[in-house]
Parts: structure tokens; C-alpha cells; sequence
């Protein structure tokens, strides 16, 4: 919109839309289904795009969400039917990855995002005022600052809203009136913004940690509830990880070597050994540290041995390279987390086959 | 003259509702149903205004009726309704698989295999999945469709296919697809088809016009126009044949999904009540019926919701590209919506919302089931009367018949049939050879008997088995052995085996103390049974004292930190294991109760009330002398102990009745120097407490009690007489400066002082 014409090229992350422009732009030309008002796409284009597929003129859409395909259809459902999307699930379970790519793929636009936080005021969620026009030219129209809701109301587009529950719940119950009247009175200025068609709302939260502000039963009720699960099997899991390593490294412009399986299938497997408490094999207990071990960290651990391994090695990544990044990801409290992690490379790591190298190197750092 | 084949799937609505429309068009003059001929005699019943399904046709070897097979019929099922449009409209109507005096009679094939094969397509959920394609050439559809579940796939295909004129070609063309020229899987199916054929043909040559032929999709290709006569009859030669009855039962919607087990082919008869019932309206009517469950267990589910429900449902029944919601749509919209994302509370009410509990019932003159006929031969083998009256029986166990009796009304407890209900609660703690019930029959005990018989056919049998299926359901130590006890009253040896293998399985891992001391009473009375019942004495021994090696090991760790409600339940337990420690009468384990009890006496994290009760255990059995007993009262009750700490010890320990206490001054001093100590406040804070530590003691004893507390100690009372009189309103009272209040006090009063 308004900001300085960037070179594309040097954009750290692009957002979903610019990304997969092409992929978007190809389901768009073959989407002949019908489209609720206001969307880009079909139900059924959304969900191919989510889901990947083929499309009848042989283009590849590559999967963005790798899992369970009928939380897809549901969330993508739900917004078909104006019901606000909450998409619940520990950290790093894709939550706001999905939110993203619904966005873009309904709206054309993934920037109508608010951030909850414990500071987030009503203003963020309705509109404020830039003080100086409201002094000097009185309240109008002009002055006043819309929010991110404020414009995916009135242009008919999906609005963000990420980590809902870390906002105050008074703060919360805002959105209350724009998902049941659709509409956002200023009373300021005597007038309201009707939401038009295909305006939308998808909030995310974090099910897990309790003692952040639960969503009040009124709002609970304007929303259908999605959860996303951690990844079912470590194959799925895998394929998440190298797919996401490939394409973050792509945009971190790291050399293009191929994440090597192997680690990727190391990692993971530690990963979720930890997370289940009990090892793949199902024979022995653990105990799981106190970080959520998503698979979101696994790709970061994964992206950061890929760097070690371009700047400060050969290139291959080998387990020393992802030593300091695993312990990093598992040790979150120095005590407790530390004897978990120590524990599981004496039992587990030291007597798998062909883990020496990774014991060894884990072991110099702890 | 034409023969029409409607393959259909058992218990399917869509089935149903299209096979009656094709029935009404095609007016047969005979309907030929794939079920047992056996059975044809009680056929009309079907039509009787006094029948309700779900029901189930129950065929059983006269001679061992344990073998009996069940074909189970639900208002929705397509035969069910079959038979009622054949008997309504007065048309022939018969079953034509092949006879189950045939296949009873076929000492190689195993009962569970007659059974299950009366039941196609099989349900269960084989783990292979080559196997099941084997099993299941439908799946083969399914995947090509894309479903993994096939029962998914016919519902969507079939079921949910509300305008089905073709239907029934379709799906013997798809049958026929899928079949090919393959030959029967087996020799029973080869048999079983070659029977139908004859069936057909002979309705042919009895010069029928149109005959109907309602069957499993699976065999609906080869009915017709598919191998000769002769050969059908090669097949069905010297067939071996035993004598069998059948019946009609009520049947439950519980058994005809497959959670059960039985296997009937429906894991969901709520829905499918819905389906046939209100087909336009059966999206609707689950999603109010999902709110109104949810409601019941006291989650929110506003009428709101539910139509986000049903639009939602909707909504992904067209993307996924449905003609209409199934019930994964609902499940996952009501999840969703009602639940908030979480399926665990859609799991609270999915048992009745999917399987809607229903029970059947059966027309009074309908033939009796075997198992009846097993408990009326015993009521007159053992000379007793059925009557509606109360009669009270005592029984002398020592006597063989009275003892058959009460094995009897056992077993039938155990079958929730209650003829004879116990009369004296304390049976267990008199004598081991006296019994008394109380017995009366009413009508609602046919029902129960009928419903016991999916158990079994004989008493015995039928108890067996439903013991030991309580003993699966049972969550815990505590709830197992009760249940194991009344096996052994029940005389079941088969099952009290497994249940004590169970018992000790639970009890190995990692049961709850409380649990472990629960469990141990009622197993320590079994074992008193001994010979009068032939308990297996020897294997309870054992388990008991697993039992009891792991609770003298986990007590003293599992009593600290106890509220007051934890502690007055953990007391009745301790009080239990004590009783049974009486009975088992073993020195051994008395002197290691009374180590635990020692060490819990002396731990100050120990509830007060535990304590109390240790010290007076350990003193009445002889374990703590009186000296230490009253230096533990001291300790117990000194200034330092919170009050109420200390009154909580003196409740344990005045726990139950308390005559050896009673000559105990030390214990009264130390209570009377606890009392007096307390300041007013604290006084009136713990009066009920001590209150109700003594409620306990009898009224003489209380009486005694008191008598003794007049002169307990002579500086004692002593201080207490001191006492009454430092009271300064009793101390001294100034007459004359009382009497110069009289004339005022009487004006006030209107007394006259004259």
C-alpha cells in the first residue's frame, strides 16, 4: 500500500500471497466452482491450495499444511459459513502458518493481523485516532485510524487475530459485536462500519498454557474451535521438516544443499521421543522437558545446523552442527530440563547405532 | 414369471427405505428372506401387534443351547421391514439360507465362525489390512472411492441415496464386479448359496409370479440364472442335520453396534434411527439431540449453537462433495461448535447419541428362551415356588439341596435377575452356613432373564461369562473385588479364576493403597467360605497376601498429607483391614500391621485421626502398654498440637466403642488436662468435635465413663472442685445485698411479696 516500494528481493520473509503468488494465480484461473462473495478462490480451490494437489492443467500446488486434511476442511468450512475460525494448539503446531494461508488464499491479503498481547488495547482492535488532525479539525472520518478489523470489515476481507487469549478478556470481548451485528459502531462520530461480504475473522490461541485470559463464554460461542495436533507419525513429521528447512533456506538464502535426511529423521525422532515421554520403540519411559518440543523448533534447529554447517564447516550437516541447536531447543530450564536431556543421551542416545557422533557432540556441550 | 434379487446391507436404512418402495412397485407374490429357515414357525411373530424391534431371531440347538446364534433386527434393518410388508400385506414370506440345523450340525466349523457369519459384512476391525480386503471385497470399492472405512463409503454410496430407483441393479452389478467368476469363499458359503438357489427355484416351480429375494449385496449376484440344480444338489447332499429351536428375543441397540462385539454391522443404530425415522430432518434432529445430551451434562449448548452446527455440517458435506452431512461431518462440526475443539466432551454423550439404548420387546406368547427353560427346570428340580408374594427361605448350607439354592439365587444376582435378595446385610460376618433371602418374582424379571440371555444359556453359563465381563469393565481394585466376591458366592470357577488372576494383576500395578485396602475385606471373607463352598481358598490366600504385603509397604508413604475427608475414608479402610486381619488370624502379619500402624503412630505428617486410632489399635491388641500409651496421649494433646490436631487424635482414638479404654486414667488425665487447657474460644470451636469423638460409646459406657471421671485423679478433681468454686458467680454471694434486689425484682415480675 503505502510503503516504500521495497526490492522484492531483499524481503526477509514474504508474506503468504506474494509467496505463492503463482500457485495462487493458477488455482484462481482453474477454479470454476462457486465462490462464497468476496472470495478469491472456491471452498474446494482453498482447501487444494491448503492441502496441495494437481491441478487439471498438470500445476503442481505444493502442500502447505501436512496432516490431518479434514481439520482443513472444517476450518475452511467454517469461514464459508461467516463463522469466525479459532485455531487452538500447543506452540509450533502451524496455527498462525494456517491462519496465514487461509488468508491469503480467501482474501488475496494475510496483512489484516492484530498481536495479541497483554498490552493490546480495544484501539488495536477498532480504530484510534491520530491526535493531531483530532485537534485540529475536529473528530472526522479523516482522523480517525482504522484498525486491521476495522479495514477487513469494511473492504470485506479476513482479519487476523493472533494469540487471542493473551489479551485482556475485556479486551477480548470487543470482538463480540463485530462477529455477531457484523458492525463496528464509533460513537464518536455517530456512524458505524458495516462488515461487508466475506469480511472474517480467524484468531489463534495457545490450548496449552493455562492462567492466560480464557476467552469468555459469549465469545467462545461466536467461534468454531479447530484444534491442530502435533504431527501423527514421525514420517509426517519428517516431510514437514525437510520441506519447511528446504524452503526457509531458500529464503534465508543459504546454499542450496539438501538438508540431509538422516539428521532431519535424527532430530525428529528425538523431538518427539521427548514429547511422548516414552521412546519410538514404545519400551522405555522418559521424562519430557519443560519447552513444547514443536516441530516448529525442530525446522529452526534443523535451519540453524544448516548454517553452522555452510559458514563454519564443509556444508554437509553432521551431528556436531546440530548439537548446540538440539540442546538449546530441549534445555529451557538449566536444572531440571538439563537432567532430562542427560538422561536420555546416557539411556537412549548412547545405545542407539550409529548415534555415537551425536552422543559424542552433545556430550561436549552439555 | 420373474425373479428380482434386492441385494441389500444389513441394518441399513437407505437399504430399507428403498426396498420397501421396490416392494410396493414390484408386488410379489412371495418374498424369499436370506435368514434361517428353522425359524419360519415363529415368522408370524413378526407381525404381531405386541412386538417392537430391536429383536432378535434366536436359533439354538436343542441339545446345547450354549451354541445358539442371534440374527438381530432393528426397525431400520431392510428385512425387518421385508417381513412387515410381506405379513401386512398378507404375502408368502420365508427365509430360505441354509437351515441351521444343518450348519449346527457341522462338527468342524466353530461356533464364533456360525455366528459371525450370520452377521456379513463382518465388522470388526481386523488389524491386517489384506486380510480384510480378503474378507471384504466391498472395501476394494471403498479405496477405489477413496474412503478408508468402508461402512463410510456404502453409507455416502447407498444409504444416504434417497432417490434409488436403480439401487438394487447397481449394486448387483457392482456385486457381480467385484465377485467375478470367483468361486465361494468357503465351503459354508458355497453350501449357503446353493441352499438359496434351491429355494428360488423351488418358489419357481411352486408357479409364483414375482418373487422378491431380499439378501446380503454379497450374494446377490449369484442367486440367479448361476449354476444348475443338479449341482446345488450335489452340494447340499447328506448334509449331517441336529434338532434346533428358535424364538424371537428383545435385542438392545447396544449389541447391534459392533462395540458390543456381536458384530451386527452398525456402529451407529442412533443415527440410523434418525435416518429412517425422519430422513429430511435427520441432520437436524442428531444436532438438537447432541445439545440436549450435552445439556444434560451440564455443558452449554445453546440453540444457537446447534444451528451452527447443522450449517456447518452442511457446509463440509458440500466441500468434501456429499449430498448430504454423514455422521463424521456432525461429529466433527459438533466438536467444533458445542465442544470447543475438544472431542473429550463430545465423548461424555456419544455413547447414547450414536447408539440411542433401546430395548425391544417381545410378544408374551412368543416361545421361551433357553435359558428360561434352564431356570424353570432348576426352580423345579429344587422345589421352588414362583410367586408374586414375598417369601422369606432360610437355607442350611450344609444341605446339599439348600445349598444348590443358594448357588442358584447367587448366580442370578450376578445376573441383575433379583428373584432372592439377601435378608440379613450381615451375611457375611455370621455364620458361614446360614443363609436367609427373601423371594419374589416379578414380571420384570422375564425381561432381565431374557436380557441375561445374550450371557449365556444356562444359568451357570450365562453368570460365568457376565462376571467375567464385570470384571473387565471394572476400572479398579476396589470395584474388582466385589464383583469376585460374588463370584465366589456364585460358585463360578471359571471365573472367579480369572478374576482373581485380574485382582492380582490390578493389584501388581501400581493400585492405590485405599484401593488395595478396600479390596482386601471382602477377599478375606471369601476365603472363610472354604469347604462349604469349595472356594478355591488356596489361590485367594495368595492373592490376599499380595494384597496385604503391598499395603504394609505403601500405607505409611500414602497416609501423610491427608485432608480430613481423606482420612476418615482411609480409617474405614484401616478399620477393614484390621477386621479381616482377625479373621485371617496370622501372627506374622498381625506383628507387620502392627509395625505399619507403630510407625504411623509416630509420624507427625500422619493425620491426627489416623494416629489416634493407631495407638488405640496397637493398645487393644496388646502392642503398647498402658504407660506408653498414656505418654502418647500426652504428646498427642499437649499445648504445642494445634487443637485441631488433637482433636482429630482424640477421635481416632476414641473411634467405636471403648470399654478397654476405659480403665486407661492415664489416657482421661491427659484428655481432662487437654480439655481444661483449652481457652474458651478454642473450647467452644472443638465442643462438637469431642462431641462427636465420644458418639461411639454406648450410654452405659458413657455413664461409666463419667462416673470414673468424678474421682479420676485426686489432685484432678481436686483441681476441678477448685475450680467450680473460683467461679466467682458460685463463689460467694452477698445474701443481703441479693435480698435488697428481691422487692424490685418482684414488682417487675408482679409477684406479690406480700
Amino acid at each position: 500500500m503505502s510503503q516504500p516500494a521495497a526490492d522484492v528481493s531483499t524481503i526477509l520473509r514474504r508474506h503468504a500471497e506474494d509467496e505463492y503468488a503463482e500457485e495462487l494465480a493458477a488455482l484462481a484461473a482453474a477454479d470454476d466452482r462457486e465462490r462464497p462473495p468476496s472470495w478469491r478462490l472456491s471452498p474446494w480451490a482453498v482447501r487444494t491450495y491448503l492441502l496441495g494437489g494437481t491441478l487439471p492443467n498438470g500445476f503442481e500446488v505444493r502442500a502447505k499444511y501436512i496432516g490431518n486434511a479434514r481439520l482443513i476442511e472444517i476450518a475452511v468450512s467454517t469461514l464459508a459459513t461467516d463463522r469466525a475460525l479459532l485455531l487452538l494448539g500447543v506452540p509450533g503446531t502451524a496455527k498462525s502458518w494456517v491462519s496465514e494461508h487461509l488468508a491469503a488464499a480467501i482474501a488475496g491479503d494475510s496483512t489484516l493481523l492484530v498481536q495479541g498481547t497483554a498490552g493490546t488495547d480495544e484501539a488495536a482492535l477498532r480504530y484510534g485516532w491520530n491526535y493531531a488532525r483530532l485537534i485540529a479539525e475536529g473528530p472526522s472520518e479523516k482522523a480517525l485510524v482504522p484498525s486491521p478489523l476495522y479495514r477487513a470489515m469494511r473492504e470485506g476481507k479476513i482479519a487476523r487475530v493472533e494469540e487471542l487469549t493473551r489479551m485482556p478478556s475485556e479486551v477480548q470481548d470487543t470482538l463480540i459485536t463485530m462477529l455477531s451485528e457484523k458492525t463496528l459502531p464509533i460513537p464518536e462520530l455517530g456512524i458505524e462500519v458495516q462488515a461487508r461480504r466475506g469480511f472474517n475473522v480467524i484468531g489463534t490461541a495457545n490450548n496449552r498454557d493455562k492462567g492466560v485470559n480464557d476467552l469468555s463464554s459469549a465469545l467462545t460461542r461466536r467461534f468454531n474451535a479447530v484444534v491442530l495436533p502435533t504431527p501423527a507419525t514421525l514420517e509426517e513429521e519428517v516431510s514437514i521438516v525437510t520441506r519447511r528447512v528446504a524452503e526457509t533456506g531458500r529464503a534465508l538464502a543459504l546454499p542450496a544443499e539438501k538438508p540431509p535426511m538422516e539428521e532431519i529423521r535424527r532430530l525428529v525422532t528425538i523431538f518427539r521421543e521427548l514429547r511422548d515421554g516414552v521412546t519410538a520403540d514404545g519400551k522405555t519411559k522418559l521424562k519430557s522437558p519443560s519447552g513444547s518440543l514443536s516441530t516448529a523448533e525442530a525446522i529452526s534447529v534443523m535451519n540453524g545446523g544448516l548454517a553452522m554447517a555452510t559458514y563454519f564447516g564443509d556444508g554437509a550437516v553432521r551431528a556436531g552442527d546440530l548439537a548446540s541447536g538440539i540442546t538449546g531447543a530441549i534445555v529451557k530450564d538449566p536444572v531440571q530440563d538439563r537432567i532430562v536431556w542427560m538422561e536420555y543421551l546416557q539411556t537412549v542416545v548412547k545405545e542407539r547405532d550409529g548415534w555415537k557422533d551425536l552422543y559424542r557432540s552433545c556430550m561436549e556441550i552439555v | 414369471m420373474s425373479v428380482h434379487v434386492f441385494g441389500i446391507r444389513h441394518h441399513g436404512p437407505g437399504c430399507a427405505r428403498s426396498l420397501l418402495g421396490a416392494l410396493a412397485a414390484l408386488a410379489p407374490d412371495v418374498v424369499l428372506i436370506e435368514g434361517p429357515p428353522d425359524a419360519q414357525e415363529v415368522l408370524p411373530f413378526a407381525g404381531h401387534a405386541d412386538i417392537a424391534p430391536p429383536v432378535a431371531l434366536l436359533v439354538y440347538p436343542v441339545d446345547a443351547p450354549k451354541r445358539a446364534v442371534f440374527y438381530p433386527f432393528a426397525e431400520f434393518s431392510p428385512e425387518w421391514q421385508a417381513i412387515r410388508w410381506a405379513l401386512s400385506h398378507e404375502v408368502d414370506v420365508r427365509f430360505m439360507d441354509l437351515p441351521q440345523a444343518h450348519r449346527m450340525a457341522e462338527p468342524d466349523l466353530d461356533v464364533d465362525m456360525v455366528a459371525a457369519s450370520a452377521e456379513p459384512p463382518p465388522t470388526t476391525e481386523p488389524s491386517d489390512r489384506e486380510e480384510r480386503a480378503e474378507r471384504d471385497p466391498l472395501d476394494l470399492f471403498a479405496e477405489a472411492a477413496g474412503y478408508t472405512d468402508h461402512e463410510l463409503w456404502w453409507e455416502h454410496q447407498i444409504e444416504r441415496h434417497r432417490d434409488a430407483t436403480d439401487l438394487f441393479d447397481a449394486i448387483r452389478e457392482a456385486m457381480h464386479a467385484v465377485r467375478g467368476d470367483a468361486p465361494p469363499k468357503n465351503a459354508l458359503e458355497a453350501r449357503r448359496e446353493a441352499y438359496m438357489r434351491t429355494v428360488v427355484r423351488g418358489a419357481e416351480k411352486d408357479g409364483r409370479e414375482r418373487i422378491a429375494v431380499v439378501c446380503g449385496a454379497w450374494h446377490a449376484p449369484v442367486l440367479v440364472d448361476h449354476s444348475t440344480a443338479k449341482a446345488d444338489a450335489a452340494l447340499l447332499k447328506g448334509l449331517p442335520k441336529v434338532k434346533v429351536e428358535a424364538t424371537w428375543i428383545p435385542w438392545t441397540h447396544s449389541r447391534l453396534s459392533f462395540r458390543s462385539g456381536y458384530g451386527a454391522g452398525v456402529h451407529a443404530p442412533g443415527w440410523y434411527a434418525h435416518l429412517w425415522t425422519a430422513p429430511d430432518h435427520a441432520v437436524t434432529r442428531w444436532a438438537v439431540e447432541a445439545a440436549r445430551l450435552l445439556r444434560s451434562e451440564d455443558l452449554d449448548a445453546p440453540s444457537a449453537s446447534v444451528i451452527e452446527v447443522v450449517r456447518l455440517a452442511d457446509t463440509l458435506a458440500a466441500l468434501r462433495g456429499l449430498r448430504s452431512p454423514g455422521l463424521a461431518e456432525l461429529n466433527e462440526s459438533a466438536v467444533s461448535i458445542l465442544c470447543h475443539g475438544e472431542p473429550a466432551r463430545l465423548r461424555l454423550v456419544r455413547e447414547r447419541l450414536e447408539v440411542g439404548e433401546v430395548l425391544g420387546r417381545v410378544p408374551a406368547d412368543a416361545p421361551t428362551v433357553p435359558l428360561q427353560r434352564d431356570l424353570q427346570a432348576l426352580q423345579k428340580r429344587l422345589r421352588l415356588k414362583v410367586s408374586g408374594e414375598i417369601k422369606p427361605l432360610e437355607l442350611d448350607l450344609r444341605n446339599e439341596t439348600d445349598r444348590e439354592r443358594s448357588r442358584l439365587f447367587h448366580r442370578l444376582t450376578v445376573l441383575d435377575v433379583a428373584w432372592a435378595a439377601p435378608k440379613s446385610a450381615t451375611r457375611g460376618k455370621l455364620g458361614t452356613f446360614n443363609e436367609t433371602w427373601s423371594l419374589r418374582w416379578v414380571p420384570e424379571m422375564e425381561v432381565a432373564l431374557i436380557e441375561a440371555s445374550v450371557w449365556g444359556n444356562t444359568v451357570e453359563g450365562a453368570a460365568d461369562s457376565r462376571a467375567r465381563h464385570l470384571g473387565e469393565q471394572a476400572s479398579h481394585l476396589g470395584a474388582l473385588t466385589p464383583i469376585l466376591d460374588r463370584a465366589l458366592l456364585a460358585e463360578l470357577p471359571g471365573a472367579v479364576e480369572e478374576l482373581l488372576a485380574r485382582v492380582q494383576e490390578r493389584a501388581a500395578v501400581g493400585a492405590d493403597v485405599q484401593h488395595l485396602m478396600l479390596a482386601l475385606p471382602p477377599l478375606v471373607r471369601a476365603s472363610r467360605y472354604g469347604d462349604v463352598r469349595r472356594t478355591p481358598t488356596e489361590a485367594l490366600l495368595a492373592v490376599i497376601g499380595a494384597l496385604f504385603e503391598r499395603v504394609v509397604v505403601g500405607l505409611r508413604h500414602a497416609s501423610v498429607t491427608l485432608d480430613a475427608d481423606a482420612a476418615a475414608e482411609r480409617l474405614r479402610a484401616m478399620i477393614g483391614v484390621q477386621e479381616s486381619l482377625g479373621i485371617l488370624d496370622d501372627g506374622v502379619r498381625r506383628a507387620e500391621w502392627a509395625a505399619v500402624l507403630g510407625a504411623l503412630a509416630d509420624d507427625d505428617a500422619v493425620h491426627g485421626l489416623l494416629r489416634g486410632w493407631s495407638c488405640r489399635s496397637l493398645f487393644e491388641h496388646g502392642h503398647l502398654d498402658a504407660g506408653h500409651l498414656e505418654r502418647r496421649a500426652r504428646l498427642a494433646l499437649s499445648p504445642v498440637v494445634p487443637a485441631l490436631d488433637a482433636a482429630a487424635w482424640i477421635e481416632g482414638l476414641l473411634q467405636g466403642a471403648g470399654l478397654a479404654l476405659l480403665h486407661q486414667d492415664g489416657v482421661w488425665i491427659a484428655l481432662d488436662r487437654y480439655v481444661v487447657g483449652l481457652s474458651s474460644d478454642a473450647f467452644q470451636e472443638m465442643l462438637p468435635l469431642l462431641r462427636r469423638a465420644f458418639s461411639g460409646f454406648s450410654g452405659p459406657e458413657r455413664r461409666m465413663l463419667a462416673e470414673r471421671l468424678k474421682d479420676l485423679h485426686p489432685s484432678m478433681s481436686g483441681r476441678a472442685r477448685a475450680h467450680r468454686v473460683s467461679d466467682p458467680a458460685a463463689a460467694a454471694i452477698d445474701h443481703r445485698r441479693a435480698g435488697a434486689v428481691l422487692p424490685v425484682l418482684a414488682r417487675i415480675l408482679g409477684v406479690n411479696t406480700g
